[in-house]
């Protein structure tokens, strides 16, 4: 695989007269009677941006014309900001847990981070589109299982990969479950903490905690108390589990800013218009799928 | 007309090798990794690409090419090198990528040929098992056998090489192509034209390779084994068979020898019935 930077091209020498362009990857056969026969060859978006107009000062001229060095030209990729979108919640929206679905590598402890489009109507037989994202921004990733969102102390992510880990689960036996307005849990020894989230299943008598999360707010060396009213519920019988990593039904979303992974597509040409200016025409960098 | 046809929108080709010591590889042309129902991965990782796909439904031989970058995730110079593809079994088949499905329409099943080595890129010509029908199967008559030694086919040979082959020990290493193990007791030549595979060491699962001459314990082969080996390395070899009479004998088998000894040559009998105008 080419070599890739990791460095993100400073927004400032972008930021003003940059455009870009949203391309899918559509073959069309069309026959001698006029018919049109399209396939898609995937189903990822693949975006081209223009950052011709900003290169005026010879100071802009010289980062990028560095930065076009320590990339070889087009062999190897670095980041960018894209200001029109780079949050998963819409395009320039604050991130939540609950924005993107993940997609599977190793269910319950291994995803991948993507960006759906188009979600705000019906989707298609080839479903929503969505882009694969390898980048996302340190510190603002957030992750969530079902309606919990869940403490980055108990999972972590790769910003060059955009794969998030979970640890191995961390399950006990329930032996008793309070009805209170914040449910205490009997489990016996244990190892977890305040913060930490459990979800529950298998629970008899007191089912309606079945499938549902809760983050940890106190415990001790046998009990831990978690925030979910049971005042309601009914009284717990007997077994069931709680579970760290998510179970089957429960749905696991993320949010997060990200960088565009792209790489110059074509040689440098500087004007020199004066001696502190320079003019660049057609500085075309494009997205790179699987940097 | 085929049982199962990708959809044409969302179609996307994947190809899998099955190498002759069972390694397989799976590769795709999509972006990504495909993950099949079966929950086996197709790896792009390696970039690869199959040029000239031309699938024939008449009985000419279909053909592709298969590129692709020697990388560390993929294919590596070693095992391209080493043999590892030669022989090897390859399966073309058509998918949707929405709901991939291995071998779901079947395109070609073939026989990987030729690989070209082309600084940190590779080709290799995958010709369609239909290819087969292609050999030339009249009868030759010579004075060598020209059954294969071991064949189990109709009027082949017929030796069963599983009883005769031997396993031993590497005791010094003479030369990148001879070695010793000192506790072969067998007459010289026995092994003469036979076959070792090793099955220890690094060149575990890499093709055999044929005995030149085998005398007092010391083999001698026709190609060095990929990787060198050293004392200590085990192996398993298959006698061998010079496609002489004598070798027939040797090995009780008289009766299936194949050469035609006694069909004269046509100088003899043009040398009959006067001189030469």
């Amino acid at each position: 695989m080419a070599d890739f930077l990791e460095e993100r091209l400073d927004h400032q020498k972008i930021k003003i007269g940059a455009s870009f362009a949203e391309q899918y990857a559509v073959n069309i056969v069309t026959t001698s009677g006029g018919s049109e026969y399209r396939s898609l060859i995937h189903p990822f978006p693949a975006r081209t941006f223009d950052i011709s107009q900003l290169l005026e000062k010879s100071e802009t001229f010289n980062y990028i014309l560095a930065l076009y060095h320590r990339a070889h030209g087009q062999y190897a990729g670095f980041r960018i900001r894209c200001y029109d979108e780079f949050s998963s919640n819409g395009s320039i929206g604050t991130p939540t847990a609950f924005d993107q679905p993940l997609l599977v590598v190793a269910a319950g402890s291994v995803y991948q981070v993507i960006k759906q489009y188009g979600t705000n109507g019906t989707a298609g037989s080839a479903g929503y589109p969505y882009r694969v994202i390898h980048k996302p921004v340190s510190g603002s990733v957030k992750l969530g299982i079902g309606t919990t969102e869940i403490n980055s102390l108990y999972w972590t992510v790769n910003t060059t990969t955009g794969r998030i880990t979970l640890p191995t689960d961390n399950a006990h036996a329930i032996t008793g479950i309070s009805k209170a307005s914040s449910a205490v849990v009997t489990l016996g020894a244990h190892t977890y903490v305040t913060g930490m989230s459990v979800g529950f299943k298998g629970v008899l008598g007191m089912t309606q905690i079945n499938g549902l999360r809760g983050l940890i707010t106190s415990y001790d060396a046998t009990t831990i108390t978690v925030a979910i009213n049971t005042s309601a519920f009914s009284v717990y019988t007997s077994g069931g589990n709680t579970n760290t990593a998510p179970q089957t039904g429960e749905s696991v979303t993320c949010g997060f800013e990200f960088d565009w992974p792209v790489r110059f597509n074509g040689s440098l040409v500087i004007g020199q218009d004066y001696p502190t200016h320079r003019n660049a025409d057609g500085i075309e960098l494009i997205e790179i799928l699987n940097p | 007309m085929k049982a199962t046809v990708a959809n044409y929108e969302t179609r996307v080709i994947c190809l899998r090798i099955v190498c002759a010591n069972g390694t397989t590889f799976r590769l795709t042309r999509y972006p990504f990794d495909l993950k099949m129902s079966n929950a086996t991965i197709y790896l792009s990782a390696s970039g690869y690409d199959f040029s000239s796909v031309i699938v024939e439904t008449s009985f000419a031989a279909s053909a592709i090419d298969l590129e692709g970058f020697i990388t560390t995730g993929g294919v590596t110079r070693s095992q391209i090198s080493s043999g590892l593809f030669d022989g090897a079994a390859c399966y073309l088949f058509a998918t949707d990528f929405l709901n991939p499905v291995e071998d779901y329409e079947p395109l070609m099943k073939s026989t990987l040929g030729k690989t070209t080595l082309n600084d940190d890129r590779f080709t290799i010509e995958d010709m369609s098992i239909v290819d087969k029908l292609n050999q030339t199967v009249d009868w030759t008559h010579t004075a060598q056998c020209p059954n294969d030694f071991g064949g189990q086919e109709y009027g082949g040979c017929k030796v069963a090489l599983g009883p005769i082959t031997v396993t031993g020990t590497i005791t010094t290493v003479g030369s990148t192509l001879s070695f010793t193990d000192s506790s072969r007791a067998e007459a010289a030549d026995h092994f003469g034209w036979g076959w070792v595979t090793f099955t220890s060491g690094q060149n575990v699962g890499l093709r055999a390779i044929k005995i030149r001459d085998f005398a007092a314990g010391v083999f001698t082969l026709y190609d060095p084994p990929y990787y060198p080996v050293t004392a200590g390395v085990t192996y398993s070899a298959v006698p061998g068979c010079r496609k002489r009479l004598v070798d027939c004998q040797r090995h009780n088998n008289v009766p299936r020898f194949g050469g035609d000894l006694y069909v004269p040559v046509g100088s003899t009998y043009r040398s009959v019935g006067g001189t030469t105008p």
